[in-house]
């Protein structure tokens, strides 16, 4: 099956992130395709390029770019909720601070169109929130 | 065939970015031709009090924005009857645009979509 | 359909709403702190109408999270791991998330 996965809540406040995350390694495990990862509302905190939690606890940014790396699942940050919560675009963020790099890697910034893109091209889409 | 999907909004939406967030999905869906329900049951019906002026608290009403979505081609809104009544809502009590459903209806809305965004 | 429910019933109406919603053929899997519902729920009145018409599952990843094993949950809720869920996802729609 064709899966993707949408996430609304930040990592480390709430276990989202860590079910998503799980749920995708079982799915992949399974043999099945996962198609894409929107991140929503507070889920694009999910995405920062300079977190750094201390080595005895979940990576989570970094557990999502190993995601793309290894499986090649895209993980796609709505803009406007990006924006909204002062996460930037590079160019944007080049112009607007100075630093380019907001962005963790294997992610990507677009819009809502391909959140409809998932849901139309996947045979099921499972919300992780709060 | 365009899939159907049905948006539950089930909690109460003041106050935060939430309701005006969860539109904009509801809006991208309708731009892209699909078909689109939106049903608000237990604390969601309070949404769609009338007269909701939020400038004291300066936040976003989403009130014009649930009132215009017949501009974009929504016109199935549908409030869970019971959820009203539990709430000693009156139908008049809430924006006309929003159709009172029975229980029934409203699992039978929600069961058939082929995807369920919540809120 | 299948519901997924992720808070505890004390901390969130989802459980409860989600029953009042529920039909027969549904299948219920509760998550993260809604595995606690799965042990006992002194305001949580499951339906006794649930015997066979609706499936409840409970994670056993979020069970054992939690210090509660398989022989502390309800008899009529059946343990399952991310693939069970996995599977779940693939045997229903649609898929309800409630918070």
């Amino acid at each position: 099956m064709k899966i993707s996965v949408q996430i609304n809540a930040s990592p480390y406040q709430y276990q989202a992130s860590d079910s998503a995350w799980h749920f995708i390694q079982a799915a992949l495990l399974s043999g099945h395709e996962v198609f894409r990862v929107f991140f929503y509302h507070d889920g694009i905190y999910n995405a920062l390029h300079d977190a750094r939690p201390p080595a005895d606890e979940q990576q989570i940014v970094k557990r999502w770019s190993e995601l793309n790396a290894k499986h090649n699942v895209d993980l796609v940050v709505c803009v406007s909720s990006a924006q909204r919560r002062g996460l930037l675009e590079s160019s944007v963020a080049k112009k607007v601070n100075g630093y380019e790099k907001a962005l963790a890697d294997g992610f990507r910034i677009a819009g809502l169109g391909l959140l409809m893109e998932a849901v139309i091209d996947s045979d099921r889409l499972v919300t992780f929130g709060a | 065939m365009s899939k159907k999907l049905v948006f539950v909004f089930k909690d109460v939406l003041n106050g935060t970015i939430k309701a005006q967030e969860f539109l904009d999905i509801v809006m991208m869906a309708a731009a892209f031709d699909l078909s689109v329900s939106l049903v608000f049951i237990g604390d969601g019906a309070y949404a769609l009090l009338k007269n909701q002026n939020t400038e004291q608290i300066n936040s976003k009403n989403i009130l014009p924005i649930m009132q215009a979505l017949s501009i974009y081609d929504i016109n199935n809104i549908f409030v869970d009857e019971t959820s009203l009544q539990e709430r000693a809502i009156l139908a008049e009590r809430i924006i006309p645009q929003v159709t009172p459903i029975t229980r029934e209806k409203a699992q039978f809305e929600i069961s058939s979509a082929d995807h369920v965004f919540s809120f | 359909m299948l519901h997924i429910l992720n808070k505890s019933a004390s901390n969130s109406t989802a459980l409860q709403t989600c029953l009042q919603f529920v039909q027969k053929n549904d299948a219920i899997i509760l998550i993260e702190n809604a595995v606690f519902a799965a042990h006992q729920c002194p305001q949580l009145t499951w339906r006794e109408s649930f015997g066979g018409e609706v499936k409840v599952y409970v994670l056993q990843e979020d069970l054992a999270a939690r210090g509660l094993t398989e022989s502390d949950c309800l008899e009529f809720i059946e343990v399952i791991d991310y693939q069970g869920f996995v599977e779940l996802v693939c045997q229903h729609k649609p898929i309800k998330s409630w918070f």
